[in-house]
């Protein structure tokens, strides 16, 4: 099981009944490269849900990748606030960035159209990869993150085994020679927080 | 390397709620935004930018996700 490191996206919300003050929500948004089946891609914004179902895109997506819709399988999905959602459903090529590039089959549904992203769910067992996530390192450091009331250092985990983890081993072993320090070495592409973050993930994993 | 995309959220400024928004990753700034996808990625295409990064306005600016 490989790991990589994804910092959360903090959203401004408006003011509201609840948030007079409006409020800071944190969202562990990921670009992703969308590929599908028939050739077609196109960047997009996703963000792991690892206690949903199946991964789901909006439907506008699935127009854009001139995927010929009502050829596709079918079935219903719901979430809060929707339900009954006619789903359609392609073998698509997601590419987070970072050497993670693994097919799933996922689902596009008007019902993610208010929202524009997609989410990254469970997937199905013929890819033979796993996505699954969790808040930070652990829940104590988040814990820690919001009692001290500052800037948020979140980040998301996001762990995949199977084909697509070949080449995370790689990715691994060039974020561990950075050692935290973050280098000038024109080869390097790195951040220093991510290094240091991704140095301590890769320490913690059980070898 | 995760990508950044902190950023994107100050290019939304002043775009109405809904809307899809076409941006170049390249040039960091917004091509083409309106109320159909489809026409938006024309649009985006259409001044030189094959592979935009499509995103839509939240239509509440206060809606929480779940």
């Amino acid at each position: 099981m490989v790991k990589i490191s994804y910092d959360y996206t903090p959203v401004d919300l408006a003011a509201s009944e609840p948030y007079p003050q409006g409020i800071t929500m944190h969202r562990p948004l990921i670009r992703a490269r969308i590929t599908a089946s028939n050739g077609n891609s196109l960047p997009w914004l996703v963000m792991p849900d690892s206690g949903a179902d199946a991964c789901l895109l909006p439907l506008s997506l699935a127009i854009l990748l001139k995927l010929d819709v009502l050829s596709l399988p079918k079935t219903l999905t719901g979430g809060v606030g929707s339900s009954a959602n006619v789903t359609y459903y392609d073998t698509v090529t997601l590419n987070l960035g970072s050497g993670i590039e693994f097919k799933a089959y996922v689902g596009f549904t008007a019902g993610m159209e208010n929202v524009g992203f997609g989410l990254l769910g469970q997937d199905d067992s013929s890819t033979n990869i796993t996505l699954s996530s969790c808040i930070g390192r652990n829940d104590s450091q988040l814990k820690r993150v919001r009692s001290s009331q500052k800037t948020p250092s979140r980040h998301i985990l996001v762990s995949c085994a199977g084909p697509g983890a070949r080449s995370l081993r790689g990715l691994a072993h060039f974020w561990r020679k950075c050692h935290g320090r973050c280098c000038s070495r024109p080869s390097c592409t790195c951040r220093e927080p991510t290094s240091r973050r991704f140095s301590a993930a890769a320490r913690d994993r059980p070898r | 390397m995760a990508t950044a995309i902190v950023d994107l959220f100050d290019l939304l400024e002043g775009i109405p709620a809904g809307a899809w928004v076409a941006i170049s990753e390249r040039q960091h700034s917004v091509l083409a935004y309106g109320a159909d996808a489809q026409t938006v990625l024309s649009e985006a295409q259409s001044k030189g930018e094959d592979q935009p990064l499509i995103v839509r306005v939240p239509e509440q600016a206060s809606s929480m996700f779940f």
